[in-house]
């Protein structure tokens, strides 16, 4: 039966692959008209995937093609842009791409495929561009030196040049995660933001045992929530100076794995003790995003984790129903390890690990290195970022600010409606603005607060974006498929007291067994290698 | 058609050359005859051949380093590796066993209820009551296994549905679905109450093939209710019992993943990981479609064993067979 399943999934993917051939055959129909009329105009064509499927809550908006920002690109280069997309939920429709065997000219990587742009230069499918820059993209060239970190992440442990990426000049943009409590509920309870451990322990406390939203029931709040699992539970690992996954020891600077260290130990005490006494939600297990904010709505959510739009969205819904509502974002906790140590691993990525490559299919690589050296230079990172300059933002005495196209809109919410012109929250080839992206996610006081908090955090435990050779990501893949998925289950055990916690030692050796060492060591010689560069 | 050929192909088991002539002749007037239901099968048996045969070449990447720049012919060939690392796993066995439970328990009650829910409704002669039971029962078999899990999600909500009922009975509200002990009930049970008027439909029409002169016989040697019932009903639907309860048999080792990942989460994965969940987060998610391919022919041979297994015994005790 499952054969048949295979057989028929082949054959999927083979009338996928065939389908797909044939769209790019019928694109090549397609281009044949406007390439043709742009033979006139002398424009030129360059074919561009997308890491991810193009949405907008805009029914007009279709494809990056009808976004303001990017017609004016292709205006202003003259080369038009036939824009692909890709649904990046999984791997399978980038990879039937590859199998298909047509690429288009740019292909925009997603950080998840194995062996990343690496293997796809050792494959054949994406070209290293180092030369092509020097002659072609002087606007990156004059970014990449200037910036000797940013070069340094761009590039593959060899020297190798092959992406074009979205850089994080300012990284004050990617503080958009951490731990959130409601300060409405700390001023009630008497009780200063918490620092440490200790205070997180005393004001969860008080937060259990008081009637904090006031409903004349002091059993129903959730002094720590989680949204997503264990968003919230593990983001005071780092009091212990460990993360849940590949880090930096901050004593010896050595990669390790944080839940084999010793010391995790302890942080699963704390949890356990905290758990116990009713602190954390005792659904976080099981909780998901929509089970989440019906107990925050509910006003029963005293803290959790996640990212910054919370402190925004949740204002917005709640601030007309209680007057005093203040979530605010917490710096890390600082706990045995002495610090307050950043679990925001983008905070050490200017450069994520995806990023556009030049398939080895592009013709005419003058124009394609041209265009993405347009989109990564400050003008066409203007226009990605705050759209066309006079109509959805003005420029006064060098500070740019969103016009009232964007901030009034008759028919969306301006988030939605910025995207009429640009995207300045998300990614894509060009450098990311702070101050396009604060527009919109620190929209509050407490959201800028926030972001400086977080932002200040240490950041020693935080690993840069690591490549990894083929072997090395199948080596690892291997080991950790099977390592993770037990390591988040005895974690959720010890927290949960399903196991005692004298069982630590058996769980660390299990992870031994499970050759948990040679993947740190894989890290660890990647980590040597990144240093390198 | 098909007994025909069935027919023929016995006939031609004996060696001879006369013979396979005499099949071919045979073959070839039975086409002349029936060319238009042949005309009909044709698109029957191209649809297996385009789709389920020719495919299945591509299990070549169960023994191949999988890689979809090389392609399925172009990737290096690795022999048995995947199938070792599969085996070797540290989860190999709780995959099996977890799989193998989940599928015993499905054979032991969920298979058996639409057969009760059949015989339930044969007895009942009031038409509209019975038309109603049937209308309802069907209905959740067209709901959406998402929109079901997720009821089973939020009904299982310390708030939820479930935890209110249970707690009229004085059971201490907690999230169902972070027991692990309690995964298997609400996977199987959830899938008795969607699958059981589906189920019932195949055994009604089998039901209503059976001569009523039996009965009247039956009837006039005595017997009451549920004599009939044992001696008449159930012989009766014995051969559709025994048929699908071997194709049932066939598919033991299938779990499929889309319920088992929209319920689990890593607390339940000790009872609830099953080998195609396990398959999907290695295959799908991980891109590792050459060892996903190997693990799901293992399953498919296991499968197969079964099928074969079953279906002798079966022939042997009681003469009901696939083939």
């Amino acid at each position: 039966m499952n054969m048949m399943k295979i057989g028929r999934l082949s054959a999927g993917m083979l009338m996928a692959a065939s389908l797909l051939a044939g769209c790019g055959n019928s694109n090549a129909d397609n281009q044949a008209g406007p390439s043709n009329r742009a033979a006139e105009d002398g424009a030129k064509q360059v074919s561009f995937l997308w890491n991810g499927k193009f949405s907008s809550k805009i029914p007009e908006l279709k494809s990056y093609g009808d976004v303001a920002a990017y017609q004016e690109i292709q205006k202003r280069t003259g080369i038009s842009i036939d824009f692909q997309d890709n649904d990046t939920a999984n791997l399978s429709q980038f990879n039937i791409m590859l199998a298909s065997g047509m690429y288009p000219d740019i292909i925009y990587v997603p950080s998840t495929y194995p062996g990343g742009v690496a293997k796809l230069i050792e494959d054949g499918v994406a070209i290293p561009l180092n030369d092509l820059i020097d002659q072609y993209a002087p606007n990156y060239k004059k970014l990449l030196d200037a910036n000797p970190e940013i070069k340094k992440q761009v590039m593959l442990d060899d020297g190798t040049i092959a992406k074009f990426p979205q850089v994080n000049l300012d990284l004050r943009r990617n503080a958009w995660a951490g731990t959130m409590i409601r300060q409405d509920w700390l001023d009630q309870a008497g009780l200063q933001m918490p620092e440490t451990i200790d205070e997180w322990y005393a004001a969860l406390t008080a937060f259990k045992d008081n009637d904090m939203n006031g409903n004349g029931d002091t059993t129903d709040e959730i002094p720590l929530g989680d949204q997503n699992g264990m968003g919230s539970i593990t983001s005071f690992s780092t009091a212990y100076g460990l993360l849940v996954t590949f880090q930096v020891n901050p004593e010896t600077g050595k990669i390790t794995y944080g839940p084999y260290e010793p010391a995790f130990k302890d942080y699963l005490e704390t949890m356990h003790k905290w758990y116990k006494e009713g602190l954390i939600d005792s659904e976080f297990a099981a909780t998901d995003k929509k089970g989440f904010e019906a107990k925050f709505s509910n006003n029963i959510v005293g803290a959790y984790g996640g990212t910054i739009s919370g402190i925004n969205t949740y204002k917005n819904q709640m601030q007309a129903a209680i007057p005093d509502f203040k979530l605010v974002g917490v710096s890390p906790p600082v706990g045995p390890a002495g610090k307050s140590f950043s679990a925001a691993e983008q905070l050490a990525q200017y450069v994520p690990l995806e990023g556009a490559v030049v398939s080895s299919q592009a013709k005419d690589l003058e124009t394609v290195l041209k265009l993405l050296d347009y989109m990564i230079s400050p003008e066409g990172s203007d226009l990605q970022n705050w759209g066309i300059e006079g109509e959805s933002y003005t420029v006064e005495n060098g500070t740019k600010t969103f016009t009232d196209a964007v901030w009034k809109d008759p028919n969306y919410e301006s988030r939605v409606a910025v995207s009429r012109y640009a995207y300045p929250t998300s990614g894509m080839v060009k450098v990311m603005d702070y101050d396009a992206w604060a527009s919109f996610e620190l929209e509050h006081p407490e959201a800028q607060e926030a972001n400086e908090r977080w932002f200040n955090a240490d950041r020693t435990l935080l690993l840069p974006p690591l490549l990894f050779s083929g072997s090395e990501s199948q080596e690892i893949s291997k080991i950790m498929s099977e390592a993770d998925t037990y390591m988040k289950e005895m974690l959720l055990k010890f927290v949960m007291g399903n196991e005692p916690l004298e069982k630590f030692g058996t769980y660390r050796d299990t992870l031994q067994k499970m050759n948990i060492e040679k993947a740190i060591a894989i890290y660890q010689t990647a980590y040597d290698r990144y240093q390198q560069r | 058609m098909k007994s025909e050929l069935k027919l023929a192909a016995g006939r031609s088991g004996q060696p001879g050359k006369s013979r396979i002539n005499d099949y071919f002749a045979m073959l070839r007037r039975d086409f002349k005859k029936h060319k238009y239901l042949y005309f009909l099968g044709l698109f029957g048996v191209s649809y297996y051949i385009i789709f389920s045969y020719i495919p299945m070449y591509g299990v070549t990447i169960a023994f191949k380093d999988y890689s979809p720049v090389k392609g399925i012919l172009g990737s290096e060939w690795i022999g048995l590796k995947n199938f070792t690392d599969f085996f070797q796993s540290f989860y190999f066995w709780r995959l099996l066993r977890n799989t193998l439970i989940i599928s015993l328990y499905d054979l032991l009650i969920a298979f058996p209820a639409p057969i009760i829910l059949a015989l339930l409704l044969n007895e009942v002669k009031h038409t509209f009551f019975k038309r109603t039971v049937q209308t309802i029962t069907y209905l959740p078999h067209f709901v959406s296994i998402v929109v079901i899990s997720g009821m089973i999600v939020d009904f299982s909500r310390k708030a939820g549905l479930f935890n209110v009922i249970l707690g009229w009975f004085g059971v201490e509200a907690q999230n169902l679905l972070l027991d692990p002990s309690l995964f298997r009930t609400i996977f199987v049970g959830s899938g008795i109450w969607q699958g059981i008027g589906w189920g019932s439909i195949i055994y009604l029409a089998a039901l209503s093939s059976i001569d009523t002169q039996l009965y009247d016989a039956a009837t006039v040697d005595g017997a009451n209710r549920w004599k009939q019932m044992l001696h008449v009903t159930v012989p009766g639907i014995m051969p559709t019992i025994i048929t699908l309860l071997i194709l049932r048999i066939g598919g033991i080792m299938d779990v499929g993943f889309e319920k088992v990942i929209l319920l689990y989460n890593p607390q339940t994965y000790e009872t609830a990981d099953v080998i195609s969940s396990f398959v999907y987060r290695r295959g799908l998610l991980e891109a590792n479609y050459s060892y996903s391919t190997a693990v799901s022919l293992f399953n498919s041979v296991v499968n197969f064993m079964l099928l074969i297994i079953a279906n002798r015994i079966s022939r042997k005790v009681n003469d009901t067979s696939l083939w």
